[in-house]
C-alpha cells in the first residue's frame, strides 16, 4: 500500500499492491469527490514507487516487476500526463530493462526527468522529456551519460541546471550539468559531502558534510554553474537548511477531529487499511489547505522591507545662478535635465528654493560649468550636516594616561622554572604548566576557539586563528587578548623571527582547474595590528623560481640551499648560495638523480642532502648522502653511503646544536637505526658511524632540544612504540608504549616529552608527559584532542664559555634544586597522606553511622528470614570441622607362637 | 595463580553469581543454558535446561535451595539447585532483564523490557516455601521510566526496590505505594546508560557502572552519591570485593567495534580500584572481548569475570594481593 499526493492538485495516486485475485493496481483519485480519474492494472509487481512532477502535470511510477523465473526484477515506468485529456499512461523503459535505478527527479516545473540507472560504481544518467519538440505527446529520450560517479540528482528549483551527485561512497563528485544544452558546465569536488541543497531562486547551491564523518565538516556555497564561492568549515556540523525553505506550509491535519470518521470510510471504500498510515507522515499539497488555516500562516507574512530613511540619496546642488521669477522654469529644466543623465529624479524630487541662497554635490557634477561664472558645487546633504556639527573652537585632544603593559615575558620567570604549554581539545584552548613534581598540570587560561592555535616563536604570544582573522594572547597570569588580526577565511599564520612582524595566508582554491588560483597575503605589524604589506592575486604572480627545485634556507645564516635539477644537458647540482650577494660558496653536481632532500643541523654548521640516485638500468634507487661542513675552510663535502645503499631512508634528525645524526633505514616492519658523527674523537674530518640498532620499531626520530638524548618513535602503524635512547652511552634508557600515538614533542628544555594521541583516531585521545629518561609522569585523556604545543623559550643570553661552566660546576648548582625537590616531594606526600586519611576517616564516619541504622533494624530483618539469627551475614568465616567416621572394625586374631621362644 | 578458564558456554556470558557460602557459581549466558560450577577448581557441575532465549540473570537463595532466573524467552523460572528440576515459570509479555530475591527470599523482583510497544517493568512476586504453592500473580507492577531497566534490587528490609537503566536514572521504588522516593541527581548522576547494579555485602551502599565510562558507588538510603570511579572504557559489569576495600570495573568497547580494533585498544581488563580513595590499583586482563559479567566470591579471596568471548575466568588471588598498600 502506497500512496502520494499531487503536489498541486487534490488529486491523490494510490498503489494498491496484489491481493488475491486482483491484481495490484495504480489509481488517481480526486479528493475529496473520491471520484476514480484513472487506474491502471499491473502485473507480478515486486515494488512500486510515485514521482510527481511538481507542478502535478506528470506523475512518473517506477515499477519493478518480477521476471518469469521470479529470481530477478526489471523496472519500468509508467507515465501520467494528469493535465491532458483522460489522463493517458505511457510505459517507458530503459534501453536495459535490467538497470538498476538508483535514482530519479523530475526538473521542477518542467517537462524532464532524469534517471541513474545502471550498476555502481559507474552508473549511467539518462534524461528523458515527455514534450520534446514536435512529438509532445510521447517520451523521448534526450541523452545518456554512461559512466558517471553519481548516486543523486539535485534540479535547480527553477529548473535547466542540475548537479550530478556523487555523494557518500563517491566522496563527493559534483557535475553541474545544463540541461538544455545537455554539456556540463564544470565537474567539482566536495570531498566527502553528505548533502546537496540548491538555495530556493536557483542561484546558489550549498554543498555541506554534516557531522556522520569527524571530519570536513562544514560547507561550501557554489554558484549555480559550479564556481566554488565560498568555503566555511565547522565542526560537529549538522544542518544547513536555507531560510526560505523552512516556510514549507505544514497543515496539522489531525485539527478537523470530526472528519476523522470520513476519514475511516473513504479508506474503506479504496479499500486501505488505514491502520497501517501514519496520518502525520500525509503532507497537504503546498497550496492548498483543505479549509483548514495553518498555525504557521503568521510565519508567512514578510517582514516589511526597510526602506532607507536617511538623507543618503539626497543631493544639495549649490551655485546655482540666482534668476528672477521668469527664468526660473528654465533653470529648472537645465538643472533636471542635467541630473536625469546620472540618475532617476524622483517625482516632486526636485526642490528648488526660490530664496537666492542654496549649496551642492556628487562628484560628476561638482564643478559642472553653469557658464564662466557660475561652477556647480554638490555635496552630500548628509555630509552638510556634519560639518555644521564641527565645532567652531579647537579643543585640544584628550590625553590617555599611559596604561603600563603587562609584562608579556613574566611566565619565564616562574620560581618552579616550568614549562607552559596549550591544548586543543574538542571546543576548548587550555594553557597549562607542565608541573612535573606535582605530576599534573595546572591551568593557567583556557578558551574555547575554532581553528588552529600558534606560539610566537621566542615566547611571547598566543595566536589563534579564527574565521575572521587572527588575534594574539599573552599576559603575566592571564591571557588577554592583545591585539587582532583581520583576514577573513586565514589558513596559515607565521611570525617573523623576531616576532615584529605577523604574516597571514589565505587562498581560494580555484573550482575551475583553468581559474588561477588566488592567494592573499597580509603583513601586519604585531604590536600595532596595522596592515604594513598586502599582496593579493593569483598564485602564479608570487610563485618564482624553476620547477622541481628544493631549496632550504641555514637556520643560523643567510644562506640558501638549492638544489637545481637535470635541464638538458646540464647535471643536477646542489648549490650553496650566500643572500644578498647571490654569490655562490659551494655547489656539487649530481647525476641520474631522482629525488633529493636537504637536512640542515639546527646551528647552521652542517647540511646533509639525501640524494636518490637512479640505478644503471633506471629500474630502482639507492641513496647517499652528500655532507656539508659549512663552517669549516672551503666547506668540504664527504659522500656517505649507508652499509647497504639500496636501503629506504625512513627517516634522517640531526641532533639540535651537535654534531650527529641518526637515521632510519631499512624495511618495515623492523627498520635499523644508525648513528654517525660527524666530528667524533679525533678523526674530526670524517664521517664515522657510532652504531646500529638492529631492526626497532621506529619510524621517527626525535632529539632533545638538548642533543644527547633521542626518542625512536613508532608512530601510527607502529602503535606508538617508544624508546628513550642515550646517544653519548648508546644505550636505551626506558622502552614504553604511548598506545596509537601520533605525535610526540621535546619541551624547550629537554627536560620532558608529551606524547600524545590526537583526534585522527576516536579513541585514546589525550597526551603523556614523559620525563627525557623515559618515566612517564601523568597522563590525561581528553576527548576530540587536536594540537599539543610547548611554549618555545627565547635564546639563553648566557655565553658559551658560560654555559659551559655551569655545566661542569652543574652539582654545585643543582644542590639548591634537589633540596627543593626533595621538600616539595615531603609535602607532597604529607599533603597526600592527610587528603588520605580524611577519606578514610569519612568514610569511617559513614559506616559506623550505616552500622548504627543496621542494628536498629535487625530484629525486622530476623523476622523477614523467618527468626534466622543469622545477623553475621557480613562475617563469613570458615571454620575447619574435623570429623571422625569409624568406617569398620575388625578383629583379628593373630596367632602367637610359643614356639619361638 | 594462574586464572582457571571455564569453558562451558557457547556465547557471550551474561551475569555470574556465587551462593553465599561462596563454593557455588552460577552464570548466565547469551546461549540458553544457565550453569552452575564449584567455585573453587571451575568444575562443572550442571546446567539448568529450558530456556529458549539468551538468559540476562540470575540469583540463588539464601540457602542455595532455588534458583531464579531471567531469559529473553519471555519469562522468568525458579529451579531446585540440587536436582536442576524447574519449579516454577513466570511469563511475561517482554523479555525478563533482572531478578533478585528479596532478604528472605520470599520475595523476587524482576524486570521485563520494553518491547513490542509495551513499557518497560519492575514486576514483584511472592515466591512460595513450597513449589506447588507457587501462583504467577504479581504482588506489584512498577512502570514509568523510559528505556530498558537493566538492574532492580531490593533495599533494606525490602522496604525499596533500587532500578537503574538505559536512562541513565538511578530510582529508589516505595514497594508500599510503588511510589518513586528518590531519583539520582542528573548533575552528579551517570551522562548514559547504567549497565550494571551491585550491592555492597551489608547493602549499606551499592555501586553502578555505566556506559559514560564511569563507576559511581551510592548510599541506599539517601541515594547520596559518595565515591566516582573514571575509566577509559565503558563499563559493563561492576562489584565490590566483600573483604577489601576494593571496587573492580570491566567492560571494553561496544562488540560491535571489538572486531575493528587491536584487542589491546579495547582494554578488556577486570580494573580494580581503592574504594576510597578513588585511585586505580591494577588490572587483571586475559579476555578477548568486552566483560559483561563479575562476581566476588563472598570470601573476597577469588573472583571471576565473564566475557564477551563466552569464557568464565575464575581468579584465585595471590597473597601479594592481600597486602597492596597505596
Amino acid at each position: 500500500m502506497d500512496f502520494s499526493w499531487s503536489p498541486a492538485d487534490p488529486i491523490l495516486a494510490l498503489f494498491v499492491p496484489e491481493c488475491e485475485n486482483q491484481p495490484a493496481r495504480v489509481s488517481l483519485a480526486q479528493i475529496p469527490s473520491k471520484e476514480e480519474l484513472r487506474q491502471k492494472n499491473l502485473f507480478s509487481v515486486s515494488d512500486c514507487k510515485m514521482y510527481w512532477q511538481s507542478n502535478g502535470d506528470y506523475l512518473a511510477v517506477k515499477v519493478d516487476r518480477y521476471t518469469k523465473t521470479k529470481k530477478n526484477t526489471y523496472t519500468g515506468f509508467e507515465l501520467f500526463r494528469i493535465k491532458e485529456r483522460d489522463i493517458p499512461i505511457e510505459v517507458l523503459e530503459l534501453d536495459n530493462k535490467n538497470d538498476k535505478i538508483i535514482a530519479f527527479a523530475w526538473e521542477p516545473k518542467g517537462h524532464r526527468f532524469a534517471v541513474i540507472h545502471g550498476d555502481n560504481p559507474r552508473p549511467e544518467i539518462s534524461f528523458y522529456s515527455v514534450r520534446s519538440g514536435t512529438k509532445t505527446s510521447r517520451v523521448s529520450k534526450l541523452t545518456t551519460l554512461k559512466g558517471k560517479q553519481a548516486n543523486a540528482l539535485y534540479w535547480s528549483p527553477g529548473g535547466r541546471f542540475l548537479i550530478l551527485a556523487g555523494l557518500k561512497g563517491f566522496n563527493g563528485q559534483l557535475e553541474f550539468f545544463d540541461v538544455d544544452e545537455l554539456e556540463t558546465m564544470a565537474s567539482a569536488e566536495h570531498f566527502m559531502a553528505t548533502d546537496v541543497e540548491w538555495d530556493p531562486t536557483g542561484r546558489y547551491v550549498a554543498t555541506s558534510v554534516t557531522s556522520v564523518h569527524e571530519m570536513e565538516n562544514g560547507f561550501n556555497i557554489w554558484s549555480f554553474n559550479g564556481k566554488l564561492l565560498y568555503r566555511i568549515l565547522k565542526d560537529h556540523f549538522l544542518q544547513n537548511t536555507e531560510r526560505k525553505l523552512n516556510k514549507e506550509k505544514r497543515v496539522p491535519i489531525m485539527v478537523d477531529v470530526t472528519s476523522m470518521g470520513e476519514i475511516t470510510a473513504i479508506a474503506a471504500r479504496i479499500g486501505v487499511d488505514r491502520s497501517q498510515i501514519d496520518l502525520d507522515s500525509i503532507h497537504v499539497p503546498p497550496g492548498e489547505d483543505c479549509g483548514i488555516p495553518s498555525d504557521d500562516d503568521d510565519l508567512m507574512e514578510e517582514d516589511p522591507l526597510e526602506f532607507d530613511t536617511g538623507f543618503g540619496n539626497i543631493l544639495v546642488v549649490d551655485n546655482l545662478p540666482v534668476v528672477p521669477k521668469e527664468k526660473f522654469e528654465k533653470l529648472e529644466g537645465v538643472v533636471r535635465k542635467i541630473y536625469s543623465q546620472l540618475g532617476v529624479i524622483k517625482e516632486d524630487g526636485l526642490w528648488m528654493p526660490v530664496d537666492p541662497e542654496a549649496e551642492l554635490s556628487k562628484e560628476k557634477t561638482h564643478g559642472y560649468k553653469l557658464d564662466r561664472s557660475h561652477i556647480f558645487v554638490v555635496n552630500m546633504f548628509d555630509d552638510i550636516e556634519k560639518f555644521l556639527k564641527v565645532p567652531d573652537e579647537w579643543a585640544p585632544p584628550e590625553i590617555k594616561p599611559y596604561v603600563p603593559g603587562e609584562n608579556l615575558q613574566q611566565w619565564l620567570a616562574d620560581e618552579k622554572a616550568r614549562d607552559q604549554f596549550v591544548i586543543r581539545a574538542g571546543n576548548d584552548t587550555e594553557v597549562l604548566w607542565n608541573d612535573a613534581r606535582q605530576l599534573k598540570p595546572e591551568l593557567v587560561y583556557k578558551r574555547s576557539t575554532e581553528s588552529f592555535v600558534q606560539w610566537s616563536p621566542p615566547e611571547t604570544y598566543l595566536a589563534t586563528v579564527h574565521r575572521q582573522g587572527a588575534a594574539i594572547w599573552g599576559g603575566a597570569t592571564t591571557f588577554n587578548r592583545l591585539m587582532r588580526y583581520a583576514h577573513p577565511h586565514v589558513k596559515l599564520i607565521d611570525f617573523s623571527p623576531g616576532e615584529r612582524y605577523l604574516v597571514t595566508y589565505s587562498s581560494h582554491e580555484p573550482s575551475n582547474p583553468r581559474d588561477t588560483h588566488r592567494v592573499v597575503l597580509n603583513i601586519f605589524d604585531v604590536r600595532t595590528g596595522k596592515v604594513m604589506r598586502d599582496f593579493k592575486g593569483s598564485a602564479d604572480e608570487f610563485a618564482v623560481g624553476g620547477t622541481g627545485g628544493v631549496t632550504g634556507w641555514s637556520p643560523a645564516d643567510p644562506i640558501l640551499a638549492l638544489f637545481v635539477p637535470e635541464c638538458g644537458n646540464q647535471p643536477a647540482r646542489v648549490s650553496l648560495v650566500q643572500i644578498p650577494s647571490k654569490e655562490e660558496l659551494r655547489q656539487k653536481n649530481l647525476f641520474s638523480v631522482s629525488d633529493c632532500k636537504m637536512y640542515w643541523q639546527s646551528n647552521g654548521d652542517y647540511l646533509a642532502v639525501k640524494v636518490d640516485r637512479y640505478t644503471k638500468t633506471k629500474k630502482s634507487t639507492y641513496t647517499g648522502f652528500e655532507l656539508f661542513r659549512i663552517k669549516e675552510r672551503d666547506i668540504p663535502i664527504e659522500v656517505l653511503e649507508l652499509d647497504n645503499k639500496n636501503d629506504k631512508i625512513i627517516a634522517f634528525a640531526w641532533e639540535p646544536k651537535g654534531h650527529r645524526f641518526a637515521v632510519i633505514h631499512g624495511d618495515n616492519p623492523r627498520p635499523d637505526i644508525s648513528f654517525y658523527s660527524v666530528r667524533s674523537g679525533t678523526n674530526t674530518g670524517r664521517v664515522s658511524k657510532l652504531t646500529t640498532l638492529k631492526g626497532k620499531q621506529a619510524n621517527a626520530l626525535y632529539w632533545s632540544p638538548g642533543g644527547r638524548f633521542l626518542i625512536l618513535a613508532g608512530l601510527k602503524g607502529f602503535n606508538g612504540q617508544l624508546e628513550f635512547f642515550d646517544v653519548d652511552e648508546l644505550e636505551t634508557m626506558a622502552s614504553a608504549e604511548h598506545f596509537m600515538a601520533t605525535d610526540v614533542e621535546w619541551d624547550p628544555t629537554g627536560r620532558y616529552v608529551a606524547t600524545s594521541v590526537t583526534s585522527v583516531h576516536e579513541m585514546e585521545n589525550g597526551f603523556n608527559i614523559w620525563s627525557f629518561n623515559g618515566k612517564l609522569l601523568y597522563r590525561i585523556l581528553k576527548d576530540h584532542f587536536f594540537q599539543y604545543l610547548w611554549r618555545p623559550r627565547p635564546p639563553s643570553f648566557l655565553s658559551k664559555e658560560k654555559e659551559e661552566e655551569i655545566a661542569k660546576n652543574l652539582k654545585r648548582y643543582s644542590k639548591k634544586y634537589e633540596a627543593e625537590d626533595q621538600d616539595v616531594s615531603l609535602q607532597l606526600s604529607e599533603q597526600d597522606r592527610e587528603k588520605r586519611k580524611k577519606l578514610k576517616e569519612e568514610w569511617e564516619a559513614w559506616i559506623n553511622e550505616w552500622k548504627r541504622l543496621h542494628e536498629e533494624e535487625k530484629m525486622e530483618r530476623e523476622k523477614l528470614r523467618d527468626g534466622e539469627a543469622s545477623d553475621e551475614e557480613e562475617e563469613y568465616e570458615a571454620k575447619e570441622v574435623e570429623v571422625e567416621e569409624i568406617i569398620n572394625v575388625t578383629e583379628e586374631i593373630i596367632p602367637f607362637e610359643e614356639s619361638q621362644q | 595463580m594462574r586464572p582457571i578458564l571455564m569453558k562451558g558456554h557457547e556465547r557471550p556470558l551474561t551475569f555470574l553469581k556465587y551462593n553465599r557460602d561462596g563454593d557455588l557459581l552460577f552464570s548466565c549466558a547469551k546461549d540458553h543454558t544457565p550453569t552452575v560450577w564449584f567455585a573453587d577448581n571451575g568444575e562443572r557441575l550442571g546446567t539448568y535446561r529450558g530456556h529458549n532465549g539468551a538468559v540476562w540473570c540470575c540469583d540463588v537463595s539464601r540457602d542455595s535451595s532455588r534458583l531464579i532466573t531471567g531469559s529473553a524467552d519471555q519469562s522468568a523460572k525458579l529451579w531446585d539447585v540440587q536436582t536442576g528440576t524447574q519449579l516454577f515459570t513466570f511469563n511475561f509479555d517482554s523479555p525478563a532483564r533482572s531478578v533478585d530475591f528479596s532478604v528472605g527470599d520470599k520475595l523476587a523482583v524482576i524486570t521485563t523490557d520494553p518491547f513490542m510497544g509495551l513499557p518497560s517493568a519492575i514486576h514483584v512476586k511472592r515466591i512460595s516455601r513450597d513449589p506447588s504453592d507457587q501462583i504467577g500473580e504479581s504482588v506489584l507492577t512498577l512502570k514509568g521510566p523510559q528505556g530498558r531497566i537493566n538492574r532492580a534490587v531490593w533495599g533494606p528490609l525490602n522496604r525499596t526496590i533500587i532500578s537503574a537503566g538505559e536512562d541513565a536514572v538511578i530510582r529508589i521504588w516505595d514497594v508500599e505505594t510503588g511510589k518513586i522516593l528518590k531519583e539520582s541527581d542528573k548533575e552528579v548522576g551517570h551522562k548514559k546508560g547504567i549497565t550494571s547494579l551491585q550491592k555492597s555485602v551489608d547493602g549499606s551502599h551499592f555501586i553502578t557502572g555505566s556506559l559514560d565510562k564511569s563507576a559511581k558507588l551510592w548510599d541506599i538510603r539517601t541515594l547520596t552519591l559518595i565515591k566516582n570511579y573514571t575509566t577509559e572504557r565503558p563499563v559493563n559489569a561492576v562489584t565490590m570485593s566483600p573483604l577489601l576495600n576494593h571496587v573492580v570495573l570491566g567492560g571494553g568497547q561496544d562488540a560491535s567495534a571489538v572486531t575493528t580494533t587491536d584487542h589491546r585498544a579495547g582494554k578488556f581488563e577486570a580494573k580494580f580500584y581503592d574504594k576510597i580513595l578513588q585511585q586505580e590499583i591494577g588490572g587483571v586482563k586475559g579476555h578477548f572481548g568486552p566483560i559483561n559479567a563479575l562476581a566476588f566470591n563472598p570470601d573476597g579471596k577469588s573472583f571471576s569475570s565473564g566475557g564477551e568471548d563466552g569464557y568464565v575466568r575464575l581468579h584465585h588471588f595471590d597473597h601479594d594481593y592481600f597486602n597492596i598498600k597505596i
